[in-house]
């Protein structure tokens, strides 16, 4: 009976932790629509975000995105004319980079940078009380602290992804051009002409997903510590964990989404 | 304070402006590659199946890309109704008359939609209904010469469609050739009763009794010639036959080797198909000096039919030679027919899997 | 929220049978108390008795796990966005630790308030009122300084500037002379007496039995998460719980009070109108 009992228990702990996860989502994007129809206090939080997971992120972003592609560059124009298949080569690409990796490989760059960044500084904060502080002259948690950073997570992941594309499908060609020439017209054409924009839109579909999962669940395990400072890397941990989990998740759930 | 953080609006307006910049050029790239901004002519055709036709087929026109299928559905009568558009650059092919055929390729190639235009003057009115080749309507416009049908496109299509009557044009060539050749084999065993028989035996009967007779032979000649009439008709004809063949065959040929073809494509890797035809066109050069000796010894046989007179020891060696190449022949083509790609009509499917089970296979040898 | 002139019966801050959690431990235990408007109110109560805790549930910070906290007879818990905004704009609070923004530079800190609830004033005036509000608690210190680079007194003192420059008719501070000399404390205890003076509702917890002696119009005790004691000074320091308590007893010891004869509560009188629109710096 104990034990049934102890399920019961953990069962609904588990349960009201999602209902206030869900809840604290629901303030996010209430107050995310309000931030754009006032003047804000929050704008300075939101360009630092950005400046940070976004711009600052930009060069590991731009050697990942190079390193994948030219690597289904060489591959793919080694491999794939032996079956009379080169035209194949574009699709892969576009699969990859587009659909499937640059998406992923950004929100793990970002989880990893920017999640853990979050998570922590909110920890922090409320270990020294400024989130009280917050309260006390009127300024909203969630729209002075969470809002700023959720938009700055979701721009910078949207914009980097578009970047990732750009790396990926160009400059990993200029770098193959060293190894295996070809004319960049052909190339072009051929990747315009298979890349569509169901594709495009899907990638940054996914983006955008992604950057909402990693600013949510960052700026939650920020303030689910609750005095000790020794609770603030654990929300650290916490929040790349859950993190990576929800986007392998919404990963494969989006996929299906646009394949079924 | 640090340079970063000091221009952080700059360099934020900047990061997001320039990626903006990006997506848009890519949007416009896809847009100009995919023909967002042009017009599109819509209108409306029923298919028996739509097996091998799906939204976004190709409609094709001599291997160009015109317009594709927008939407398929299956209609209250079992048959296929389709809407597909065709693109404003090609709309001046759309006129009275015209087409589409439904080709699916039988080695599992995919399928084709083709467009044959009528020869009609008057351009069809967006949302007219353009019948299919295999429709009553559509055989009716094909019988009336109202729509040009060009030979078709697709090299393998037209390969394969050569390749049976082939088989079967040069299968009764040399039956033809056999019999004719059984009955020349026969009569210069003497056992014949047929006209060559007979001027065989004759000729070896007067041969025989040549030493005695010399002043005979001219007469003996003279009926032979007469009496060979007959069996020049045969030969003749033959060779027509055997021209006909040849020129078959060069034309096959020359779709092989050419190289900007789509046989060479598909034939370029190490697939099935090539190990079929193309080690060097073995099989090709096979068949053609075949069909040449063939040529050359019917020639030959005509020759010596003329030419029996002043000729009569070569006659058995010549026919020997050729009955010889005959066989070759019947041995090279029997091959080709059984060969599992195109036997019995070719009706198994190749599918995409054995690509790669070549593949595998290949990289482990 | 009710704007009207206050109700002498009716408490600026009352506790309803209040119960408070953090971390699975009961802090408050129950806790009543009516603190009432334009008076100078002061609870003391031994470490870990739950003075913070009450001094947070009482300003909206802590929401409490069971009964309630009244403002100006509405409960604080079903304010709207509205009602919340106007009574953070009438309210400020001292943390014990001064809990500074680590992120923003002094000036910032202490303006907060300002760029909240009075955007209209604009930088250079915000600016001024800042250094006027630092400069009467005797902070010496640049405004660009970060709070880390600040000693803990003069984080407190930024707290107490920040708590107070934006003109509020109730301030909540949490021991505010802890960590500070005693110069700047004899400057916070100035600040108290004009806010008193001018008739501001103030609440105070604090060990420092100092605090009460100079300014309790209303004096509490707080033990075990509930009020042992409430009412005004002489009371309390006469009730048989005050015996429990030594600061209590220290100050019984003082007797009586010179300073800061007992009054009325603030709605008896005339609102104080002319401070509810004074200007900059005059806090």
């Amino acid at each position: 009976m104990a034990i049934i009992a102890a399920i019961g228990r953990a069962a609904r702990t588990k349960a009201s932790g999602l209902l206030y996860g869900l809840g604290f989502f629901y303030n996010v994007l209430k107050e995310t629509g309000r931030f754009f129809r006032r003047k804000q206090v929050g704008y300075k939080v939101l360009i630092m975000q950005i400046l940070f997971t976004g711009y600052e992120a930009l060069a590991i972003n731009a050697v990942m995105a190079i390193a994948i592609g030219a690597a289904i560059n060489v591959i793919g124009s080694s491999l794939l004319p032996q079956f009379g298949q080169s035209q194949l080569m574009y699709s892969i690409l576009i699969v990859v980079i587009t659909r499937e990796l640059g998406p992923l490989l950004t929100a793990f760059v970002i989880t990893a940078r920017s999640g853990t960044a979050i998570a922590t500084q909110l920890g922090t904060m409320v270990v020294n009380h400024e989130i009280e502080a917050y309260i006390a002259v009127g300024l909203n948690p969630i729209s002075y602290l969470v809002v700023p950073r959720f938009i700055g997570v979701v721009v910078s992941m949207l914009v980097l992804t578009v970047y990732f594309n750009i790396f990926g499908l160009l400059g990993s060609f200029i770098v193959v051009q060293a190894v295996n020439p070809t004319p960049i017209g052909e190339y072009l054409g051929a990747l315009m002409s298979t890349l569509t924009l169901a594709d495009v839109f899907s990638g940054l579909t996914k983006a955008l997903v992604f950057g909402v999962i990693v600013s949510v669940v960052s700026t939650f395990q920020g303030f689910a510590v609750n005095r000790a400072s020794t609770e603030i890397p654990v929300a650290g941990i916490k929040a790349v964990g859950s993190s990576f989990i929800l986007i392998i998740v919404a990963d494969v759930l989006v996929t299906l989404v646009q394949y079924a | 304070m640090k340079f970063k953080i000091k221009f952080a609006d700059q360099i934020v307006g900047l990061f997001i402006i320039v990626a903006l910049a990006f997506f848009v050029v890519i949007v416009v790239l896809i847009g100009a590659n995919q023909r967002w901004f042009a017009k599109d002519y819509r209108f409306v055709t029923s298919f028996q199946s739509a097996a091998g036709a799906a939204p976004g087929t190709s409609i094709l026109m001599k291997g160009f890309t015109i317009g594709k299928i927008d939407k398929l559905t299956l209609n209250a009568d079992n048959g296929v109704d389709a809407e597909f558009h065709i693109y404003d650059d090609y709309y001046d092919k759309v006129r009275e008359y015209s087409i589409l055929e439904l080709t699916v390729s039988p080695i599992g190639l995919g399928s084709q939609l083709l467009f044959h235009p009528g020869t009609g003057e008057a351009l069809l009115e967006e949302g007219a209904f353009v019948p299919t080749a295999d429709s009553i309507q559509g055989q009716s416009l094909i019988d009336q010469e109202l729509v040009l049908i060009p030979p078709k496109d697709d090299t393998i299509t037209r390969l394969l469609a050569n390749v049976n009557p082939l088989l079967e044009n040069t299968s009764k060539t040399i039956v033809t050739v056999n019999r004719t050749l059984t009955e020349v084999n026969r009569a210069l065993a003497g056992q014949s009763s047929g006209p060559l028989g007979d001027i065989v035996g004759d000729v070896s009967a007067a041969a025989a009794a040549l030493p005695g007779t010399m002043a005979g032979v001219e007469g003996i000649v003279d009926d032979v010639e007469g009496r060979v009439a007959a069996l020049l008709d045969q030969a003749g004809s033959l060779l027509a036959e055997l021209e006909l063949i040849a020129g078959n065959l060069e034309a096959t040929t020359a779709a092989v080797r050419d190289p900007t073809g789509l046989v060479t494509t598909l034939l370029d890797p190490s697939g099935s198909i090539k190990t079929f035809l193309d080690d060097d066109d073995a099989l090709y050069k096979k068949v053609m000096s075949i069909i040449g000796e063939a040529d050359k010894a019917v020639r030959s046989l005509q020759g010596i039919v003329t030419g029996l007179n002043g000729e009569m020891p070569k006659i058995a060696g010549l026919l020997n030679e050729t009955k010889t190449a005959i066989k070759q022949a019947q041995d090279v083509l029997e091959g080709v027919k059984n060969n599992p790609l195109i036997r019995g009509g070719v009706t198994e499917r190749v599918e995409q899997e054995s690509l790669y089970g070549a593949m595998r296979e290949g990289s482990f040898e | 929220m009710p704007e009207k002139p206050s109700d002498p019966a009716r408490p600026a801050i009352e506790l309803r049978d209040v119960r408070a959690s953090s971390g699975g431990y009961e802090i408050l235990d129950g806790a009543c108390a009516a603190f009432p408007e334009g008076l100078c109110s002061v609870v003391m109560g031994p470490a870990g008795s739950g003075k913070s805790t009450l001094l947070k549930v009482a300003a909206g910070l802590v929401p409490p796990d069971s009964g309630s906290v009244l403002y100006r007879g509405a409960e604080l818990a079903r304010f709207g966005r509205r009602d919340e905004a106007a009574f953070r704009a009438a309210t400020g609070f001292v943390f014990q630790d001064g809990a500074l923004w680590a992120d923003q530079n002094i000036l910032t800190n202490v303006t907060m308030p300002l760029r909240v609830h009075k955007a209209w004033l604009g930088p250079s005036a915000m600016a001024e009122l800042a250094r006027e509000t630092l400069g009467a608690l005797g902070y010496d210190e640049g405004m660009a300084f970060r709070p880390a680079e600040l000693s803990a007194g003069e984080q407190k003192l930024v707290s107490i500037a920040r708590a107070v420059i934006h003109e509020p008719q109730l301030v909540f501070m949490d021991d505010p002379t802890a960590n500070l000399d005693e110069d700047a404390a004899e400057r916070v205890y100035a600040l108290i007496a004009k806010l008193r003076e001018r008739r501001r509702t103030v609440v105070i917890v604090a060990n420092s039995s100092e605090l009460a002696y100079r300014f309790a119009d209303r004096l509490g005790i707080i033990k075990g998460g509930r009020l042992v004691a409430f009412g005004s000074y002489e009371e309390t320091v006469g009730t048989a719980e005050a015996a429990l308590s030594g600061s209590i007893a220290r100050l019984k010891a003082r007797g009586e009070r010179a300073a800061a004869p007992e009054r009325e509560p603030r709605g008896v009188r005339e609102p104080d109108a002319g401070a509810e629109n004074s200007q900059a710096g005059d806090v």
